[in-house]
């Protein structure tokens, strides 16, 4: 049996010089230490050892096998070490083969961005119903019924004093009815109008109305806030132009320009070769509108603004028509 | 508004090129769309603000460009002051009444007789074309200069044509009147009308009547100048698809004054241009005095803007503006023109104000942030994190329109639907999500898996819900690519998708039911429960809805309440320990029954083996040669461990049988 055991290890030990690949270490392996391998066999023969003998036996057998098992675990790693990766093992040119990212919908990211901007100013989300009163979507924000203002609201009717309103400015009424300013929130979502569609309308689109109440919110305010919007969704060179407009329930109203964001304010066709591309509407609210929602005269002073997410959305990717957001072509959405 | 850059200048001198007058209009709120060079004259063209009806006028924007200028504002003489030329009211030949005065706030009427009727001169007719008219004759073409001009609305009726006495009333239903255009219109109650006694010979504020109408054989007129109610007229252009130069105005508001003065304007232009003599002047409804006054305090709209804008400036530019300032303790008092009707209060004082300062030269401050705590945006934020979720499982966001085509789920009707495809509101987002594969296959994509999360809309006790829901649609090949082919989605694809998210989102007890839903397909179809309440449903969708959208693929689709996951979502995830101790893995082969569900057989080796068994792994499951028919085989690897102590392997191989013999007992299972 001693015998035996160093006739193994000398044939184990030239096995092992010509042992050079992976592929026969490992056919090394399997001769002497698989389960019906050489040791194996011998660990059988153990029983049969006499009794005297077997402790002594049996250790240089241990011994036996942890050599052998050490000796092929270096020489394995030493083959691995030296063999050189063969260059043509796989051609890391063909395609990857995981399956498909997942993307979030260009509005809704557009719409994030927007959101991150003004939640790092302090503001906070509000939401409010789509199916509203004619009281939330007109009469509160000073648009009285018949008048030529409303015609930049035309609007859906469910059935009477019932419509699905025509802009996010709804939420402002909501939230002050419900709420004592201080109040500093934006309220993102859909809107409804009847407007055929083509490649600059929808029926459908999505707003952001901001909305900034308390004692002496003032109109350099809204010019500050805005610019910052301005600055970090196009970009830190981005200029702001504020020109008097009308809205029914802002009072100074503003329209707010950007320079345009793919010529940089040199003129364009997409800004029409002014230099500029109206993003916003803004204003300090009408002391109508908080006399609506039954706030004390004079006491507050406050801010609004709102804008179109599928404009920004189109400015910032150059996306030439507003329905491809709505079709949903997988070609579409997989590049953003 | 077309303003010829000539005309403008009659009333105001310019001395800055036109495209910098443009731009200094739109910087103060007058906003200039364009600006063409027409022979050697400049056309302006306003986009006028729904509040500045006195801008749709020549004097209105001379207005402006004199205060932004710092010029003096040039007004025809018969334009200021008192009525010019004078006459008497007494021995007008007709009798005319207003029936309506809450519709009709003034009506002035003037004779002028012997008029000769012919083309305008070329001047007038240069301004009349060049602002966007046509012309017709030299009495059209006045009372439409002076309209232009003055912004006032005004009308010439054949003296001789009209029959007997003039009411300003409501027309009567059914009432008929063919307006200059040549056409036929029919009135009713709602639509106040010039009549005469044969009828309607007028629509007060929009139209003449034929009957009435100025032709070359005119030799008498009766020149209407009045102010008719706002809404009357938007209600009635509006009833009757009609809008005119006249009725646009009138819905604005037009300015009370220049009712009489704007008549006076024309007369004189009649008399010289059309040689007309001119008689018997008629005032109804005139009111003493349209002036309003606000009181105004400088500081407080200082606080407003930000900014302090000096007294002088302010005094200069309001009184450029046609304001009246008269200065009290503390306040000032500003008396208001009857032409600036949007002037109300005096934040609308403030804005003058601030758009002739010019909203440049403000500075920018950013506010003291006032947030506050009683708004709630958690669902908000959980949406996001479903979005995300379901994103980073490869599937694609969608957008879908809420309003859709009528379906044979009750949704709630649009009114005045613009198409038949936007006629109602959805009530699922399953139309919208077939129609987003239908589009994909169509353009030959092979692996559509997408996502919504919108709202649905539904009528419930006379009460209108919005209510958000997840959508997920699966169809086509899942993988398809050079070391994958072309394995397709599965109803499992789906159910893992929506675990994958409800693990993500903490949500306790999930139940899968089969249960049969309208648009699925009786083979695989389930409802989902969250702690034993509905929450949505997955499933095949069925052949004939997929017809309708000319699909011919599988589709796989679920639907879930949002709420209802973000009710029972749990906010803070709580970490169980981690054993120490090795596991032990015995798998077990199980021939049973098809109608015998593998919830069942996984809830007994749960019950069986509560004490050790952590984890239950369906591995294969499979029918076939092997397998005697009507019953299914299915592997399952069951890991048992303890958080005490290694466990010994007697222990698990007792326990092992002990489950065995409860499914066999149980669910009458046998042994592979």
């Amino acid at each position: 049996m001693k015998n035996e055991i160093q006739n193994i290890k000398k044939l184990f030990e030239e096995d092992l010089i010509n042992a050079k690949d992976a592929a026969s270490l490992e056919a090394l392996r399997v001769k002497y230490l698989g389960r019906k391998g050489i040791i194996a066999v011998l660990m059988q023969k153990l029983p049969g050892v006499a009794k005297e003998l077997k402790p002594k036996v049996g250790k240089e057998l241990n011994l036996l096998k942890k050599d052998v098992e050490g000796k092929i675990k270096i020489a394995q790693s030493t083959v691995l070490k030296n063999a050189p990766q063969k260059a043509d093992n796989i051609d890391i040119t063909l395609p990857g083969t995981w399956k498909d990212g997942g993307k979030i919908h260009p509005l809704t990211k557009t719409l994030n961005e927007v959101n991150d901007i003004f939640i790092s100013l302090g503001f906070k989300i509000a939401e409010g119903p789509e199916i509203e009163r004619e009281f939330y979507n007109f009469e509160a924000l000073n648009i009285p019924l018949e008048h030529p203002s409303r015609d930049a609201f035309d609007t859906f009717y469910i059935k009477e004093d019932v419509l699905l309103r025509s802009h996010t400015s709804t939420v402002q009424i909501r939230i002050m009815e419900k709420t004592n300013p201080p109040i500093q929130a934006i309220m993102p979502g859909r809107v409804y109008r009847p407007d055929a569609v083509d490649a600059s309308h929808s029926f459908m689109f999505h707003q952001v109305e901001g909305l900034m109440v308390d004692k002496g919110i003032k109109f350099s305010d809204l010019k500050g806030v805005l610019n910052i919007f301005a600055k970090q969704m196009f970009g830190e060179k981005t200029k702001t132009r504020f020109r008097p407009s009308f809205f029914p329930f802002t009072e100074p109203s503003a329209e707010v320009d950007v320079s345009c964001i793919i010529c940089k304010g040199k003129g364009c066709r997409v800004c029409s070769h002014t230099g500029w591309l109206e993003i916003l509407g803004a204003g300090m609210v009408n002391p109508k509108v908080f006399e609506a929602v039954g706030y004390p005269a004079g006491k507050y002073t406050g801010l609004a603004f709102g804008m179109g997410v599928e404009r920004i959305a189109m400015l910032k990717y150059g996306i030439d028509d507003i329905r491809l957001f709505f079709e949903n072509d997988l070609r579409f959405l997989k590049q953003f | 508004m077309k303003v010829p850059y000539s005309w403008l200048k009659d009333y105001v001198k310019v001395n800055i090129q036109p495209e910098r007058l443009a731009h200094f209009l739109t910087m103060t709120g007058t906003t200039v769309e364009n600006v063409s060079k027409i022979g050697d004259d400049y056309i302006f063209e306003f986009e006028i603000t729904a509040n500045r009806s006195d801008c749709l006028s020549m004097i209105g924007v001379a207005r402006e460009t004199a205060c932004i200028l710092g010029k003096k504002l040039k007004i025809p003489k018969e334009l200021q002051g008192t009525q010019n030329p004078k006459s008497k009211t007494q021995n007008f030949p007709i009798g005319i009444t207003i029936k309506n005065p809450d519709l009709c706030l003034r009506y002035t009427a003037r004779i002028i007789r012997n008029i000769e009727v012919s083309p305008s001169p070329e001047p007038l007719k240069k301004k009349i074309i060049s602002s966007g008219l046509r012309p017709v004759n030299n009495i059209v073409d006045i009372t439409n200069f002076v309209l232009l001009e003055t912004g006032q609305p005004m009308h010439a009726f054949d003296l001789d044509k009209i029959e007997g006495d003039v009411a300003i009333r409501k027309a009567r239903d059914g009432e008929k009147i063919i307006t200059i255009d040549n056409v036929q219109r029919a009135l009713n109650s709602d639509t106040l009308v010039v009549a005469d006694s044969s009828g309607a010979i007028a629509i007060a504020g929009v139209m003449g009547g034929q009957s009435t109408e100025v032709t070359g054989m005119t030799k008498n007129i009766l020149l209407e100048s009045a102010n008719f109610a706002p809404v009357s007229v938007r209600r009635t252009s509006r009833a009757l698809g009609l809008s005119s130069e006249s009725s646009y105005r009138f819905e604005r508001k037009v300015d009370n004054q220049m009712v009489d003065k704007a008549s006076g304007r024309a007369s004189l232009l009649i008399r010289d241009l059309a040689k007309g003599e001119i008689g018997a002047f008629l005032d109804k409804g005139a009111k003493k005095s349209y002036s309003k006054t606000i009181s105004f305090d400088i500081d407080a709209s200082n606080d407003i803007l930000g900014i302090s804008v000096k007294k002088s400036e302010i005094h200069k530019t309001l009184k450029a503006l046609g304001f009246g300032i008269k200065e009290k303790k503390g306040a000032i008092a500003v008396s208001v023109p009857s032409f600036r009707k949007d002037i109300t209060q005096p934040v609308d004082i403030t804005e003058e104000i601030a758009r002739i300062h010019g909203y440049e030269n403000f500075p920018t401050t950013i506010p003291q942030i006032v947030g506050n705590t009683t708004l709630k945006e958690d669902i908000y934020k959980f949406r996001e994190k479903i979005r995300n979720t379901l994103a980073s499982e490869g599937l694609y966001e969608i957008i879908t329109y809420s309003l859709i085509a009528r379906d044979d789920t009750a949704g709630i009707s649009i009114k005045n639907p613009l198409s038949i495809d936007q006629e109602v509101m959805r009530s699922s987002l399953l139309p919208g999500a077939l129609k987003v594969v239908s589009h994909n296959l169509n353009r030959k994509a092979k692996n559509i898996p997408v996502f919504e999360i919108g709202n649905v809309y539904k009528e419930k006790e006379n009460a209108f819900l919005e209510e958000a829901h997840i959508s997920i649609a699966l169809s086509g090949l899942k993988r398809d690519d050079w070391k994958l082919h072309g394995e397709e989605y599965s109803f499992f694809d789906l159910k893992g998708i929506v675990e994958n998210l409800f693990s993500e989102l903490g949500l306790g007890s999930v139940a899968f039911n089969t249960e049969e839903i309208g648009p699925l397909a009786k083979s695989a179809s389930a409802s989902l429960e969250i702690d034993g309440k509905y929450a949505g449903f997955l499933g095949e969708v069925k052949d004939e809805t997929l017809d309708t959208f000319d699909i011919k693929k599988k589709v796989f689709y679920g639907e879930i309440n949002l709420k209802k996951l973000f009710d029972n979502a749990r906010k803070f995830k709580k970490y169980a320990s981690l054993s120490r101790y090795p596991s032990v893995e015995r798998d077990i082969s199980v021939i049973a029954d098809r109608h015998v569900r593998s919830a069942d057989i996984v809830s007994v080796i749960h019950r069986a083996g509560e004490r050790l068994v952590k984890r239950i792994l369906l591995v294969d499951c499979y029918t076939g040669r092997q397998i005697p028919s009507g019953k299914a085989g299915l592997l399952y690897r069951i890991e048992y461990r303890s958080q005490e102590r290694t466990l010994e392997d007697s222990e698990v191989d007792a326990l092992h049988a002990e489950i065995k013999s409860a499914l066999s007992g149980e669910l009458n299972i046998s042994f592979r």
